[in-house]
């Protein structure tokens, strides 16, 4: 999962920026709005935490633009705590609100939230035939034991599972796994799939030439 | 004093209104009572003078001149009177029967009128019955007879019990000539009126009218004519023989009364009853007066009405200004249809609402951006400590954010001095001390304190003071804080190997202390709120430095408290320039302690 983090505010971009990295995500940093919109129009997060105000292009611009374009669910994240201003986000497009100051641990909850809603799931867990992938506490059990998984093995998984069923190409693993600053090699996806595979069963993820790979049901 | 303006307009309206109705009523009842009245005399007057000429012309053609058997103090005067004339009807008043023809004057005296004849006896050609009546028959009608009249003359009278038939004529009236002795009054003298009481068949054809009574008094007493009510009191008045000759006209609650002295000392006395007249007359002051009554209800009822509509733009208005609370500050009160008085009220009220709106919408806005800045550095300092917690760390990381959560505590602990600085003197408790102090000494007192840090920067930092002492009333601690402001703010827009300049100058009656550098200028956009709190030019760069946009401010809440004002004067690109400008001390009177306005 790929998420874009956009506050002026130095320290508090550094520490959510590192909290998500932390806990599996790829995520993108962006100081301002201008620099922020352009990141969100150009790739698809899983997600973006938009502060209000700031200097430029405030959140409320950048909102307003992104939504004429894509429909990534937007978590506002802003010291602005009136009621209109928290009426006035959601109705302008935002997906959740969140005060300043907050816990770490309310964000990342509010997150999985709004990426297991985007792909249109309704609990935390997916089975997967034996499989059960619980997302919060990010682990892959077999029957109840246990299967121990690199954070990117389980964050390509996750992303597999939640997208199980459809077709996920290699660039869209590769955009959803790794933030701007990594300059992997794609061949990467490659070996985290074939990992996987090692690891869950062959069966699992299939190839489709030329597309990309499908987890199934 | 009636403090409502609905009730006042009100009151006053039916006031004016009653007012105007009951004088017009009573102005037309007196005139009303005055025509009647005159009305009633002229008829009395009239009738008066009637007998009088009556009894100068006599059974006679001549209505002027004594008779020429006539003789003063003779036989006319003396003898009994031959029948009443034209007395009560003989058979209904206390006049005596057919055959005594005689009135309450019958006696001794006969007749004091007789016909042409003059005597008594001989006046007549005929001779005289004196106790008789004429049967109808003997009479005959002379129209050019006055007062000959009985036969036509009072075809309604049949309720008369006044003599007009023939009998009353009297025995004066020969059968041959037919002429009276005594005038009789005409019908429309009278006015056709009927006596009242109206028996008779007659009753229902004529409106009750008053009645017309006459007694005409000889000298000695007794009556000659008269032509009275039966119960009439009019013969036991004795009247006064009056002065004039012009008739006298006397009110009684009888009536009116018309006393005249007619010829040979006669005195013909005429009364005429007001009862119905007055009735009428009082009938009409009840219609009016209803109507009066009528217009008091209308006056309250119209009045409130009409005070009520010319009261409700006033109405509305309040009802507009009450709707204006905080959160509908944006009400105005409609201008166009108002009414030109009320006009120059609902401007002001709506500046007022305007002033208000602005400062609540600047309060608001202070309010919005003084949380954000607190509470942006909390965020910081919660998510890192949570960070922090949330796996184990290396110690650098610790300390990484062991300063950063410094940094923010330091940036919010200045934040929130600040804020108190400004709330304190919004609410004037800034409890100054202000003593003589040098201006010199302040100015250089902060540039000694920024020296290092001006060096870091490559920046160089000069004080400029003159040689003697500047003299103002301050309080050190809190003005201090202004140059510290100034150089601070100075330090960071200026690019290296630039200058910031700080001097200290006087003119007359003011002190100046001038921080200028080379830095990187203000556009004049921002002149004007550059000392409003919070406002950034470069928002960005601010908070990288932990600015918080209040420091302008605050330079100019502490100026303005120590009588001063602040200013900028700034080129783009090539630097800028503040300017402080207090009173010198000898202008100021030093007080230990003193509070902001």
């Amino acid at each position: 999962m790929r998420l874009l983090v956009v506050e002026d505010e130095p320290d508090l971009l550094r520490t959510v920026a590192q909290a998500l990295r932390e806990d599996g995500y790829a995520v993108d940093e962006s100081p301002d709005g201008t620099d922020g919109l352009f990141k969100a129009c150009t790739w698809d997060y899983d997600a973006i935490i938009l502060d209000l105000l700031m200097p430029g292009l405030s959140g409320w611009d950048v909102l307003q633009k992104l939504r004429q374009q894509k429909s990534t669910p937007v978590l506002i994240l802003t010291a602005r705590d009136g009621i209109g201003d928290r009426v006035q986000g959601l109705d302008s497009g935002a997906d959740d609100y969140l005060t300043k100051p907050f816990h770490l641990s309310e964000l990342k909850a509010r997150l999985r939230a709004l990426i297991r809603r985007s792909v249109g799931q309704s609990s935390s867990e997916i089975s997967i035939g034996e499989l059960l992938v619980d997302t919060r506490t990010k682990t892959v059990t077999r029957n109840g034991s246990l299967i121990p998984l690199t954070p990117r093995e389980y964050s390509l998984l996750e992303l597999m599972a939640m997208h199980r069923g459809k077709v996920v190409s290699r660039t869209q693993i590769y955009d959803h796994l790794f933030d701007e600053n990594e300059d992997s090699l794609s061949n990467l996806v490659d070996v985290h799939v074939s990992n996987l595979r090692r690891k869950l069963g062959r069966d699992f993820i299939t190839t489709r030439r030329g597309q990309g790979y499908i987890l199934h049901d | 004093m009636i403090k409502s303006i609905r009730t006042r307009l009100q009151w006053w309206y039916s006031t004016i209104y009653v007012l105007s109705i009951s004088v017009f009523g009573c102005l037309v009842y007196w005139r009303a009572d005055r025509d009647v009245h005159e009305r009633a005399t002229l008829q009395a007057v009239a009738t008066a003078q009637y007998l009088d000429v009556g009894l100068r012309s006599g059974p006679g053609q001549r209505p002027f001149g004594p008779p020429p058997n006539w003789m003063p103090g003779g036989p006319p005067f003396g003898g009994p009177m031959p029948g009443q004339f034209p007395g009560p009807m003989p058979g209904q008043q206390n006049g005596p029967g057919p055959g005594a023809g005689q009135g309450p004057d019958a006696g001794p005296n006969g007749p004091p009128f007789r016909g042409p004849g003059g005597e008594p006896n001989g006046r007549n050609e005929g001779p005289v019955p004196e106790r008789r009546q004429r049967p109808p028959e003997e009479l005959g009608e002379r129209p050019d007879d006055i007062g000959n009249r009985q036969a036509d003359g009072r075809p309604q009278d049949g309720q008369r019990p006044s003599g007009q038939n023939p009998p009353v004529n009297g025995p004066g009236q020969m059968p041959g000539n037919g002429r009276p002795l005594l005038p009789q009054v005409p019908p429309e003298l009278l006015n056709q009126r009927t006596m009242a009481g109206n028996e008779g068949g007659r009753g229902f054809d004529r409106p009750p009218v008053d009645r017309l009574e006459y007694i005409i008094w000889r000298p000695d007493r007794t009556i000659l004519a008269q032509y009275v009510e039966a119960d009439s009191d009019l013969p036991n008045v004795q009247p006064v023989n009056p002065m004039t000759m012009a008739p006298e006209v006397t009110r009684s609650p009888n009536g009116l009364q018309v006393v005249k002295s007619g010829p040979f000392g006669t005195t013909i006395v005429v009364r005429r009853q007001m009862d119905h007249d007055m009735a009428s007359l009082h009938r009409f002051g009840m219609q009016i007066g209803a109507i009066a009554a009528g217009t008091v209800i209308l006056g309250v009822v119209g009045g409130r009405w009409m005070s009520g509509q010319m009261v409700r733009p006033i109405q509305q208005i309040s009802q507009t200004a009450s709707q204006v609370t905080v959160t509908h500050l944006d009400r105005r009160i409609e201008l166009q249809n108002l009414d030109t008085e009320l006009v120059p009220l609902a401007r002001v009220l709506n500046d007022t609402f305007q002033r208000l709106e602005h400062s609540f919408q600047r309060l608001n806005q202070f309010t919005a951006d003084a949380s954000h800045e607190l509470r942006t550095p909390l965020a910081v300092i919660q998510s890192q400590v949570e960070l922090a917690l949330s796996q184990p760390r290396s110690a650098e990381s610790y300390q990484q954010t062991l300063e950063t959560c410094q940094r923010s505590a330091e940036r919010m602990s200045s934040l929130v001095d600040g804020l108190l600085l400004l709330a304190r003197s919004d609410s004037e408790r800034m409890n100054l001390r202000l003593a003589p102090t040098d201006l010199r000494l302040i100015a250089e007192d902060a540039v000694a304190q920024f020296q290092d840090k001006a060096l870091s920067l490559q920046i160089e930092l000069d004080c400029v003071t003159p040689e003697t002492e500047v003299r103002v009333s301050a309080d050190p601690t809190f003005l201090g804080q202004v140059p510290m402001n100034l150089i601070q703010n100075a330090l960071q827009h200026t690019p290296e190997k630039g200058t910031v300049t700080v001097q200290v100058t006087t003119d007359r009656d003011s002190a100046y202390l001038i921080v200028s550098d080379s830095g990187c200028g203000i556009a004049a956009d921002h002149l004007p709120l550059l000392f409003d709190r919070f406002y950034r030019i470069d928002k960005a760069r601010s908070r990288r430095d932990g600015g918080s946009g209040l420091g302008l401010a605050i330079c100019r809440s502490l100026v303005e408290a120590h009588d001063g004002t602040i200013t900028c004067e700034s080129t783009p690109g090539a630097g800028s320039r503040f300017i402080v400008k207090l009173p010198l001390a000898s202008q100021v009177v030093v007080q230990a302690d003193r509070r902001i306005s």
